[in-house]
């Protein structure tokens, strides 16, 4: 009978009901929403690397370092000399290695020089390797390998010719227009920077730095090797053993050459993690602020209509309804709209999640989760529905009250 | 006995004295009084008292054989729906339900009243309650309806129905057929005491108009019954 009295009473009050259900299903779009964003930027970041024991840089800040050679974020430091990265490869304990050469750009991209081991060593996700959606990967100097976004908002072809620009962003300061790049392979997608990223040999990069004369046949300046470019900015390594990780990092700190720092990026992400702790927990505060703010919506709508519903009410006490069948009314409506609520904003979240997952990984390298509601989410999702029926018990209880005072019949 | 006060007060908060003052009255059973006075002379407040919506605060109210004072407000909300029907003067039904959801609300409430009409299930009182509002002149089409559909003089039989429902101990009765024509409010009454008589029912109906007098065993006049100060609403 009440569940019935229930959806009859809210089905008259139609329109402050949808109302109702609307606000509470946009906050808790708000809330999951942040949440499962916040979750997704954290996995997405931690998923860029894998597999990757140390990387090499010349001294300079850690967090600097993981930034501009695994994100893309921040200016390379200086780079180290190639004797060194000759001594890296040949260290016993090194399993393989990947050089990266930064500095360049193309169209906003950046320009990413390296070597084989890239595509066959470099991890993304839970241990994928990289692969080719189309092409294949350079083999000479002239060739360049696009990531999937780079493809994709640029609307490059296989054989089409490209330039590349010195300055790692925005529009060409100077552009090395006298040595044109062909399009030999394009990757697929990997939700990671390697999408926003242009991929040529080192021996390219060289050659675009020495003055392009490699196409016209000239030898390259004196001093100058015409394969491999004077410097790189960062090696990453892969290690025979992962127990030498620390012993290699402190042997590399104290390298006599030249001043090196060799990081781990996964103690540099779990730093990270700490700098944007801040950031998140204002965030999650908002989509605190705004559920509460939903939530008073709810309890002075059902405070307001309950003027209206005096007599209602009154009926059901002449009935027999006690305090329990009248706050069984009252509650039952308010947890009824915040369920219906939840799971409208839990459908236009994955409704929303569907429709931009194509637009965020291609614009952001960023994969949204495709999950309806995860366990993690249970517990918002249990206070919210909490939160919604201790909602209706202000009201219940002045309805109570009400009821005592009018007696038997309201006055109007 | 019915109905049994003894020495009832009842004292508006920020008064000085009691508004309902009744040293002693007594309703048998199956009797149907009629008590009248004028407007806000304080018979819907000793109503709300009777029904135990109001507690008391001074002397006894038995309904039944059972004090009232006795009960914490939870019983006494159980003992109305077992022992007690009410009709109102208006907005006597939820108006989003049908008239026999109506009429089955009361029983909803207690289990003695489906008892008492034999219907043990959902179904069978929903029978029952069809059964009652034909007798009293709604037939299945019109019981179908959700409550704000129909006349005043059908919603206030509807009422009526869901005062009878169950054959409480006691029905009472806050002014039924004051916006009812002459006519009507003949009929309405002749029904009621009739369905009143068959269920074994007392009723108890106050009302500022003697006329309707005739309808009931004995009419009491609330001045002579209360001795309390009387204010206008």
């Amino acid at each position: 009978m009440l569940p019935r009295i229930v959806l009859a009473s809210l089905h008259t009050r139609k329109t402050s009901a949808t109302l109702i259900v609307v606000a509470i299903a946009l906050s808790l779009v708000m809330i999951v929403g942040i949440e499962r964003l916040r979750h997704q930027v954290r996995a997405n970041f931690a998923s860029t690397v894998s597999g990757i024991d140390l990387i090499v840089s010349a001294r300079g800040g850690p967090m600097n370092i993981l930034l501009y050679s695994v994100f893309r974020l921040s200016d390379p430091t200086a780079g180290i000399r190639w004797d060194t990265v000759e001594h890296l490869a040949d260290h016993p304990d090194v399993k393989w290695w990947i050089p990266i050469a930064l500095g360049d750009s193309h169209r906003g991209f950046p320009v990413v020089a390296t070597n084989d081991s890239y595509l066959a060593h470099y991890r993304y996700g839970r241990d994928q390797a990289l692969s080719l959606a189309d092409g294949q990967w350079f083999a000479g100097a002239d060739q360049v390998v696009l990531g999937s976004a780079v493809a994709q908002r640029l609307g490059y072809q296989l054989g089409d010719d490209m330039v590349l620009a010195h300055g790692a962003s925005g529009p060409a300061i100077i552009e090395h227009d006298n040595h044109p790049f062909t399009v030999v392979g394009v990757l697929s997608a990997t939700g990671t920077p390697v999408d926003q990223s242009v991929h040529v040999s080192l021996a390219g990069m060289a050659a675009i730095h020495s003055g392009g004369q490699f196409r016209s046949g000239l030898p390259p300046r004196p001093g100058q090797r015409a394969d491999t470019p004077d410097s790189v900015n960062a090696v990453m390594l892969g290690l025979e053993r992962r127990t030498a990780v620390l012993s290699l990092q402190r042997e590399l700190s104290r390298y006599k050459a030249e001043p090196l720092s060799a990081i781990i990026p996964g103690v540099q992400l779990q730093r990270l993690w700490r700098m944007t702790a801040v950031g998140e927990n204002a965030l999650r505060a908002t989509s605190m602020a705004v559920l509460l703010v939903a939530l008073l919506v709810l309890v002075s709508t059902i405070l307001a209509a309950l003027e209206g519903r005096r007599h209602e009410l009154a009926v059901l006490r002449a009935a027999g309804a006690g305090r329990l069948a009248v706050y069984g009314v009252i509650v039952g409506e308010s947890l009824l709209v915040t369920v219906i609520g939840s799971l409208l904003g839990l459908t236009l979240l994955f409704v929303a999640q569907w429709a931009l997952a194509p637009l965020a990984l291609a614009e952001w390298s960023l994969r949204l989760p495709d999950t309806f509601l995860s366990v993690r989410e249970l517990p918002t999702l249990a206070a919210i529905l909490l939160a919604g029926s201790l909602a209706g018990l202000i009201p219940a209880e002045k309805a109570f009250r009400n009821s005592l005072a009018d007696g038997l019949t309201p006055r109007n | 006995m019915v109905l049994e006060l003894d020495s009832l007060r009842y004292q508006h908060p920020g008064q000085a004295r009691p508004f309902i003052h009744i040293d002693r009255f007594v309703l048998q059973a199956g009797e149907r009084v009629l008590l009248h006075g004028p407007s806000g002379c304080g018979k819907s407040t000793l109503l709300s008292l009777i029904t135990g919506i109001r507690p008391a605060q001074q002397g006894d109210i038995r309904v039944a054989g059972q004090l009232f004072s006795s009960l914490s407000q939870r019983r006494r909300d159980a003992f109305r729906a077992d022992h007690i029907g009410v009709i109102f003067q208006a907005f006597n039904l939820l108006p989003y339900l049908t008239a026999v959801d109506n009429v089955c609300l009361s029983a909803g409430f207690s289990r003695r009243r489906c008892e008492r009409e034999a219907a043990g299930n959902n179904k069978q009182r929903r029978v029952a309650a069809q059964d009652l509002l034909t007798r009293l002149g709604l037939d299945a089409a019109t019981s179908a309806l959700p409550a704000w559909q129909l006349s005043f003089g059908q919603q206030q039989r509807v009422a009526a129905a869901r005062a009878l429902f169950g054959k409480p101990d006691l029905i009472i009765a806050d002014e039924p057929t004051s916006a009812l024509d002459s006519h009507s409010r003949d009929t309405l009454l002749a029904l009621l005491c009739e369905h009143c008589e068959h269920a074994g029912s007392a009723l108890l109906m106050v009302s500022h108009d003697n006329q309707v007098a005739d309808h009931f065993h004995r009419s009491v006049a609330f001045s002579a019954l209360n001795g309390g100060e009387h204010h206008a609403a």
